[in-house]
């Protein structure tokens, strides 16, 4: 993705409106698929795949939240319910009526859009921080009911176990496996969320984000793609549920808390909002930097504390890390890291021509 | 990674010289221990986990189990399920052929992986009651008490206390969640075997305020006994409230994550809270001689006891799983003949214990193929004196309507 | 107007607009009222010509921007409503639709202080503007147009429009209104903190925009020499009521506007309150 070029040199709007603005672009993208797709299941060994697996998995939660907040400006910190109303659809289907993956997946996604939608009915009046608490209103909402009601949650433990997914009859179980089936809809959702936003939909979003009032002079129906964001959001939402159900074995309704929205609107913030890329680049940032701290402080943590110190210090250690190196990240940049990614690329692009 | 190796390695021997050799490496054996010292569940981690690892320093600084040296990698997940999955995916990576799991929403997330791994995990205090069934989940050890069999002795004690529970009422105080709705099945059932009225109560999270529900307890349905379900602060503020309105406390029986030291001092200390009594599938108290040794331990490395061994409660808890992971692994080893044993042989190990009871601390468990509770032994303490005191030996209650549940769940 | 047909019928861009024309917009005597209470505008009657430029002239808060929102169906977000009388566009009453209709029928607003798409290029402002459209050819058709107009847009179609210069920014909500193929726009204070060079600019265009293709254009302006010079026909409001009304060069001549909109008095003569007062009630006579 290391291209350049030196000046514009767009001469027809189908070079303007290009996925890629550059041919190279193509190729780096593409080789970029190939290192995933092809490469790294067969070098990485099977923890190492795992956390691929973690993080591809919250991409798809993160893309989705980003086209709410990041793309239409609608708050919603009730992300982490709607991901649980796609895995108990998908686990009450695949359970019960003994539903294949392709066709749970993708009512588990509906299910979620549908309850998205009602949610987002009171965008059409509030906005900010009153959105934000009728959304977690929704979120406690959701939360009770898949506690209560055993119809839903399957019994008094409201967990379900789901069989692993299986294509041609043979189950899906290790995380090589695993990782192609969450990767094969993780690329559809990142191809379908980046044709979404260069679309006149996306674009209808951004029109409510940046000037509503605006938007809606220029036809727009706002409170019809207000609710349709809150539906694909939610959509992408109950597809993270359902592919976090598969990988698990299980819908708990305790993976879905409220803390887990939280969770990923950082994902977001860091990542740079109204970016698909920056939604992946915040999906990986927080999902690999317990980790890192947690290689850092074993691997140096000796040089300042005894063993027994240190496995009280570490967990401590890295809660004030995580936070430090938000702040710090933010700081840095407040527009996220897709932001910063853009000015490396930019400075190269015309490298070593600044103007 | 080199330097996790080593100094995981080092953490077992307890603040000893660098001398992890690779002789030595080879006839490790490799444990994985989740254990949340931050998060929803820290008070009971910052306890637990030092327990565990105390114990395996001890039966380390001994010689190891049956020559064979434990290596316990423990990891912090903050009570999330993403940690989880990448901490039990290192363990495996590492070569532990035992987890210590930690969370209920964490051990059911990796309840199917294990079976498909066939590497054991204990999860006491955790996960569902079904889970003791060892035929529907060979790979996941309660080895403790579950709600159902705590649900059951709670019953039992109360009719002992009570001389009989004919016509008595019972109130059920419980967290609403699922684990707080978990024992209904069996209290509605004893309901009608030993003829009592039940009534349940919920506290709604975050459960720091149940006044209602204590006043309706006690004034209204004037109950005879009260059985108590909650976590976190709920439990503290629980006594304060049965306190306030004049119940007397050792009418008052809580399952085992409501009756620690913590929750005594928050509720005002021991002489406030006099007569609460609590189930515990674990020793509660300093006079074990297991914890003299780990004393004994300290003091030869001439160091003061750690003040975590204060809190009997979970430090026993931790030193329990501790010593049942050790029983399983040297039950393996002598089954195997030697250090190279897998997920399966450890499993076979935990299926075999049975008769060891570390001083006192640990109930008579029975781990069988079919039994991973290990027979759902409790054994009720309470507050007397500035101490929790044993009020009788360990029980089991009710294994009968136990088995009629645990066989219907799995139909 | 539509590219298809680019100008209508025959001679409708001729210099017989002022007699000829039929109304395509009126105002039968609106009321508008804020949260039920508050009494904005109080009985407004406008007649828009088809073709034409009409203006609608007064101070600030007289109610200029109100009757354009009243028209283009904005006074709900803000708690306004129409309580009394009607809107009526080629035939059919337009006060009961919401804003995104209206637009489909063919009015766009352009509000003032330039609300351009910070976070989108030139042209994707342009595309977004064409919202209603759904035939992307078209669309490129009607961008073409745009640019035809305002050359220097073309010059910048790669660049986020909120690096665009002010001048840059209202030629950009100009063309972003046409792009969703408007018979009527309502243009709110296009000269606001503006050079007067681009200004001119910008009217000259609007200028074109109704010779050329016919576009009928209700101007509200507090520059009254600059849109009276472009005007066809004119309106002066004050609270909230009609005060003046008539062909725009006539208006030019008239004593008062002369006075109180042009800023033109005989050279040396100052005025006493008296003639004020003097005006104020004749004005309420007027009304």
């Amino acid at each position: 993705m290391i291209h350049r070029e030196c000046g514009i040199y767009k001469t027809s709007y189908q070079a303007d409106m290009a996925l890629y603005p550059l041919p190279i672009a193509k190729w780096t993208v593409a080789a970029f698929a190939v290192l995933l797709i092809v490469v790294a299941p067969i070098v990485l060994d099977e923890y190492y795949l795992s956390i691929l697996n973690l993080i591809v998995i919250a991409s798809v939660g993160a893309i989705g939240l980003n086209i709410l907040v990041g793309y239409t400006g609608q708050i919603s910190i009730g992300h982490a319910a709607f991901m649980s109303v796609g895995a108990y659809t998908a686990a009450n289907l695949a359970v019960r009526f003994d539903m294949p993956f392709w066709i749970s997946l993708p009512a588990g996604g509906l299910m979620a859009a549908a309850i998205g939608a009602i949610v987002g009915i009171p965008s059409l009046r509030i906005k900010g921080l009153y959105l934000a608490i009728a959304t977690l209103a929704a979120q406690l909402i959701i939360e009770w009911t898949i506690n209560h009601v055993p119809w839903i949650s399957g019994g008094v433990q409201a967990s379900i176990e789901v069989p692993r997914p299986s294509l041609f009859g043979i189950s899906l179980d290790t995380q090589r496996e695993l990782y192609f089936f969450l990767m094969f809809f993780a690329v559809l959702a990142v191809v379908g969320a980046l044709n979404l936003v260069r679309s006149r939909v996306g674009r209808a979003f951004v029109a409510i984000r940046d000037q509503d009032i605006a938007a809606e002079i220029m036809g727009i129906n706002i409170f019809r793609y207000k609710l349709l964001a809150f539906a694909i959001s939610s959509f992408y939402a109950g597809v993270t549920g359902v592919l976090y159900t598969y990988y698990l074995g299980i819908a708990n309704y305790e993976q879905f808390q409220l803390v887990v929205s939280i969770d990923y609107l950082a994902m977001i913030i860091i990542g740079g909002l109204g970016s698909i890329l920056g939604s992946i680049f915040g999906a990986i940032f927080i999902t690999l930097l317990p980790i890192a701290i947690r290689w850092f402080m074993e691997g140096f943590g000796y040089l300042l504390f005894t063993q027994a110190e240190l496995m009280n210090i570490v967990p401590h250690m890295r809660l004030v890390l995580f936070g430090a190196l938000i702040i710090v990240f933010l700081v840095l940049e407040p527009e996220g890291l897709n932001r910063l990614w853009q000015n490396v690329r930019n400075y190269f692009r015309v490298w070593p021509f600044a103007y | 990674m080199r330097p996790r190796f080593l100094l995981s390695g080092l953490g077992l021997l307890a603040g000893m010289a660098v001398t992890a050799t690779p002789a030595l490496a080879q006839s490790e054996i490799v444990v994985g221990l989740m254990c949340d010292r931050t998060g929803p569940t820290q008070t009971v981690g910052v306890f637990m986990c030092p327990g565990y690892h105390d114990y395996i320093n001890l039966v380390n600084s001994k010689g190891g189990v049956e020559g064979h040296k434990i290596r316990a990698i423990e990891i912090d997940n903050e009570y999330k399920v993403p940690q989880a999955v990448e901490s039990y995916q290192l363990f495996k990576k590492e070569g532990a052929v035992l987890v210590g799991l930690y969370g209920t929403p964490q051990t059911q997330a990796l309840t199917q992986k294990l079976t498909e791994d066939k590497i054991p995990g204990t999860a006491p205090g955790f996960g569902t009651a079904s889970a003791a069934d060892g035929i529907r989940y060979p790979y996941v050890f309660p080895i403790a008490a579950t709600y159902w069999s705590q649900g059951a002795a709670a019953v039992q004690h109360a009719k002992s206390q009570l001389g009989g529970l004919e016509g008595k009422k019972i109130a059920y105080i419980y967290y609403d969640n699922p684990a707080g709705r978990e024992p209904l099945p069996i209290l509605e059932d004893l309901e009608k075997i030993e003829g009592f009225e039940l009534r349940t109560f919920a506290v709604p999270p975050p459960g720091v305020e149940m006044g209602p529900q204590v006043l309706d307890i006690t004034r209204r349905f004037r109950a005879d006994f009260v059985i108590s379900h909650l976590f976190g602060r709920a439990p503290s503020v629980s006594i304060k409230e049965f306190k306030r309105s004049g119940y007397p406390l050792d009418k008052i029986v809580s399952f085992v994550w409501g009756h620690s030291e913590a929750d005594i001092q928050a509720a005002g200390g021991w002489e406030a809270t006099e007569g609460y009594s609590g189930i515990q599938f674990a020793g509660v108290g300093t006079d074990y001689a297991v914890l003299d040794d780990i004393r004994a331990m300290y003091k030869a490395e001439g160091k003061d006891a750690p003040k975590e061994m204060d809190s009997t409660v979970y430090y026993n808890r931790g030193v329990l799983i501790a010593a049942v992971h050790v029983e399983a692994i040297g039950n393996a080893v002598k089954a195997k003949g030697g250090g190279d044993i897998s997920g399966e042989d450890v499993k076979a190990g935990l299926e075999s214990i049975k008769d060891f009871s570390l001083t006192g601390l640990v109930p008579p468990l029975e781990v069988t193929p079919a039994d991973h509770e290990g027979g759902g032994w409790v054994q009720v303490f309470r507050v007397k004196g500035g101490k929790f005191e044993a009020v009788g030996d360990w029980f089991r209650a009710y294994p009968e309507v136990l088995a009629k549940h645990l066989k219907a769940e799995r139909s | 107007m539509s590219v298809a047909e680019p100008n209508g019928t025959p001679g409708r861009h001729s210099s017989a607009r002022e007699s000829a024309a039929t109304n395509i917009l009126t105002l039968n005597n609106i009321e508008v009222m804020f949260d039920g209470v508050i009494l904005v505008l109080k009985g407004i009657s406008l007649e828009i010509r088809e073709g034409g430029i009409t203006t609608l002239l007064g101070a600030n808060g007289a109610g200029k921007t109100t009757t354009l929102k009243a028209i283009s169906g904005l006074l709900r977000p803000e708690r306004g409503d129409v309580t009394k009388g009607t809107i009526e566009f080629a035939g059919d009453r337009i006060d009961r639709l919401a804003a995104h209709d209206i637009v489909r029928r063919g009015i766009v607003q352009v509000f003032e202080g330039r609300q351009v798409f910070e976070h989108l290029t030139t042209e994707e402002n342009l595309i977004a503007g064409a919202h209603i459209q759904r035939d992307t050819r078209h669309v490129r058709e009607l961008a073409e147009r745009v640019y035809g107009y305002f050359p220097r847009l073309a010059e910048r179609r790669g660049v986020q429009a909120g690096y665009l210069s002010g001048g840059e920014q209202q030629m950009l909500v100009i063309g972003r209104a046409l792009m969703s193929d408007p018979k009527v726009v309502l243009l709110d204070e296009p000269s606001l903190g503006l050079a007067p060079m681009v200004v001119e600019e910008i009217f000259d265009i609007v200028r074109r925009l109704r010779d050329e293709y016919g576009l009928t254009v209700l101007l509200v302006e507090q520059n009254a020499t600059l849109a009276l010079g472009l005007a066809d026909h004119g309106y002066v409001i004050e609270n909230g009521s009609i005060v003046l009304e008539g062909p725009a060069d006539q208006l030019r001549d008239n004593a008062d506007v002369k006075e109180f909109y042009l800023g033109l008095t005989e050279v040396g003569h100052r005025k006493s309150y008296r003639d004020v007062k003097h005006y104020r009630r004749r004005k309420r006579w007027l009304s």
